[in-house]
């Protein structure tokens, strides 16, 4: 089973590819702006050289990373699910012989697999060139990286199928979109970098899952958190991983449940 | 021969939540629900043997949709007692699922931005078909069902009637025993209509893979299934032959006779009633003119009124004739009147 799992997988990132324009179009947005934010930074930074321990090249190298994984853990306007349940084709979904959590869980993997090669990289490769951003060069960085982005980019996929699968009881869920998205941007730090929050806030934050999606991974890449701080923070986020995917499972259950008695 | 499905007293009623209007309405409707039952189907008993081809017919709303998910699992009955397989469908699925195979007309399980080819190699591994098995089973669809002009198309761009073909093709490739078709003709051309039927009755003889078609369209039913079921309203109403319906309720048959040229005169002669249509005077009982253009004639004349060949001799004795051919009562016609009428309602217990 788990090759087809594999193959739901493979199939959804040919599919992604379908859309090479769509994703060149994105991947132009998401360059033009991380240069506007970008520059808001540097004029910034001028007033003061150093905030909460990131210098200008640390904040830029923030911003365009998270540029970079942004469509990977939080892609905008992902409704496809909520739209299978307003048309009914989730019954379908729902009756094949596989879980359905694991079928959307890879359909969304492949499609992360291909944003991160056809839209992270590029969008990070313009920052370096633009901006000589560079690469961090301990390998423990590099080890930890590539940890804890799969991590985020599955918190991304719980969160996303759960503002999506209120669809079954709600019928303005496109609303519960536009506010599932407000809130997640401002709490992964896409709006504003989490560590130049003020100390109270990011006190809350840290506590979030929202945490786990971006920051903790830029963070880690950029060699800004290591050591006790930065297992304590990774254990936090597994457990917060735990608990939305218990979420998840129980709500496709009362929703199988739902569909089954009341036939959606 | 054995029983595949097996259905007793099947029951289904939905719950419908009614909103009452403005925000305060929304409110309480939330505290206060005022819920409304919705009985989808009700009483309906059915079994299918192994092999056969059944049509389920019925106006829209009717039930046929809900009967099918309920055969397949999807939804559990209200009441009643279902085996499919000799499985119980709502608790055993998925292995029920892998012995069915289901299209639902309006929807379709096929990826729209890839070429049908992804679609069903994906299905390959959900069902986990050995390679081998597959690669055959797949070689024979594509001649089936033709898919070879199309199968590297992506399924966005397919004519409905192709991409119908590609989801039955998705539907046995796992070569299910027993097949749902839930409306799979709506909106297609006659063409493609004819197509899709050809492939049905190939597959029912060549693998003998049991079908139950819903369908509204009664040329459906006359090319595929030698019985059917009426429903309306949850309830059945008849279960049976084909053939014999039009003999039990058929309404009128028609029989359209040419008169030779020299008749046109005294044609001319008969007297008109008050619409305008001239009658033919001494008609047997139960026999009425139905139109009169130039020389030709057609009388209608129910069933149980006189054989055929007596209205036969009956015009021959009076006018010198060219040309006599019969009609038959239209399916569509009659099983309209039967749901308008509900005329068979009383008749449920009767055998057939
Ligand atoms: N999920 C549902 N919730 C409430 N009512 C439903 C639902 N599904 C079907 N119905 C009602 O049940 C009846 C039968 O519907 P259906 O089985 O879809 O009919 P058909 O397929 O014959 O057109 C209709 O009155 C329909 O409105
Ligand atoms: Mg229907």
């Amino acid at each position: 089973m788990l090759r087809f799992y594999f193959e739901v997988a493979g199939t959804a990132f040919r599919r992604q590819i379908v859309y090479r324009w769509a994703n060149l179009a994105g991947l132009c947005t998401n360059i033009f702006f991380a240069l506007i934010v970008s520059y808001i930074i540097i004029a910034l930074y001028a007033v003061r050289p150093v905030v909460a321990g990131y210098d200008v090249h640390d904040t830029l190298r923030y911003t365009w990373m998270m540029q970079a994984i942004l469509m990977v853990v939080l892609p905008f306007g992902f409704t496809d699910l909520m739209q299978t349940i307003r048309t009914g084709d989730v019954v379908t979904d729902l009756s094949k012989p596989c879980d359905f959590y694991l079928y959307w869980f890879s359909r969304e993997m492949g499609k992360n697999v291909y944003y991160a090669i056809f839209r992270g990289l590029p969008t990070y490769l313009a920052g370096m060139v633009i901006f000589k951003l560079g690469v961090p060069l301990t390998w423990q960085s590099w080890l930890a990286f590539g940890l804890i982005p799969p991590f985020g980019a599955t918190l991304g996929i719980a969160y996303r199928f759960l503002y999506n699968i209120v669809a079954f009881w709600i019928i303005e869920a496109r609303a519960v979109v536009s506010f599932a998205l407000t809130i997640a941007q401002f709490l992964t730090g896409s709006f504003i970098p989490l560590p130049l929050l003020p100390g109270w806030l990011q006190t809350i934050v840290n506590w979030l899952p929202f945490r786990g999606f971006m920051d903790l991974p830029v963070q880690v890449f950029l060699g800004k958190i290591s050591g006790s701080l930065l297992w304590g923070a990774f254990g936090l986020q597994v457990g917060w991983l735990i608990i939305l995917t218990c979420l998840v499972l129980w709500l496709v259950q009362v929703a199988r449940q739902h569909v089954v008695v009341q036939g959606g | 021969m054995t029983v595949i499905i097996d259905a007793q007293a099947l029951q289904k009623n939905f719950r419908v939540a009614k909103r009452r209007p403005g925000i305060f309405g929304g409110l309480r409707s939330i505290v206060d629900p005022e819920v409304r039952i919705v009985s989808a189907v009700q009483d309906l008993s059915l079994q299918v043997q192994r092999g056969e081809m059944v049509g389920l017919v019925g106006p829209n709303g009717a039930g046929k949709s809900t009967t099918i998910k309920m055969l397949t699992g999807i939804l559990t009955p209200s009441g009643g007692e279902i085996r499919v397989a000799g499985l119980t469908p709502i608790h055993q699925r998925r292995e029920l699922s892998k012995r069915i195979g289901v299209v639902f007309g309006q929807r379709t399980q096929l990826w729209w931005d890839l070429p049908l080819l992804d679609s069903l190699q994906l299905l390959r591994h959900l069902y986990r078909v050995p390679e081998a098995r597959h690669r055959e089973n797949l070689k024979q669809l594509r001649v089936m069902l033709d898919l070879d002009e199309f199968i590297d198309t992506p399924v966005r761009q397919l004519s409905l009637g192709q991409r119908m073909r590609g989801d039955l093709a998705a539907a046995l490739l796992h070569e299910p025993e027993l097949l749902y078709l839930d409306e799979p003709t709506i909106g297609l051309d006659v063409v493609a209509k004819a197509r899709i039927r050809e492939f049905l009755l190939a597959l029912n003889t060549q693998r003998s893979t049991t079908v139950l078609i819903t369908t509204h369209d009664m040329d459906d039913i006359e090319t595929l299934c030698p019985r059917i079921l009426i429903i309306d309203h949850g309830r059945k109403l008849y279960d049976g032959a084909v053939k014999d319906i039009r003999t039990r309720f058929g309404g009128e048959r028609t029989l359209i006779a040419v008169l030779d040229g020299s008749e046109l005169a005294r044609l001319a002669m008969l007297p008109s009633a008050e619409d305008g249509l001239a009658t033919l005077p001494d008609l047997p009982a139960g026999v009425r003119l139905l139109k009169l253009d130039g020389p030709q004639i057609e009388l209608g004349f129910g069933r149980e009124a006189l054989p055929a060949h007596e209205l036969v001799a009956w015009l021959g004795a009076r006018y010198t004739l060219r040309d006599v051919t019969f009609r038959e009562p239209d399916i569509e016609d009659i099983i309209r009147r039967i749901y308008e009428k509900d005329l068979l309602l009383g008749d449920i217990g009767m055998p057939v």
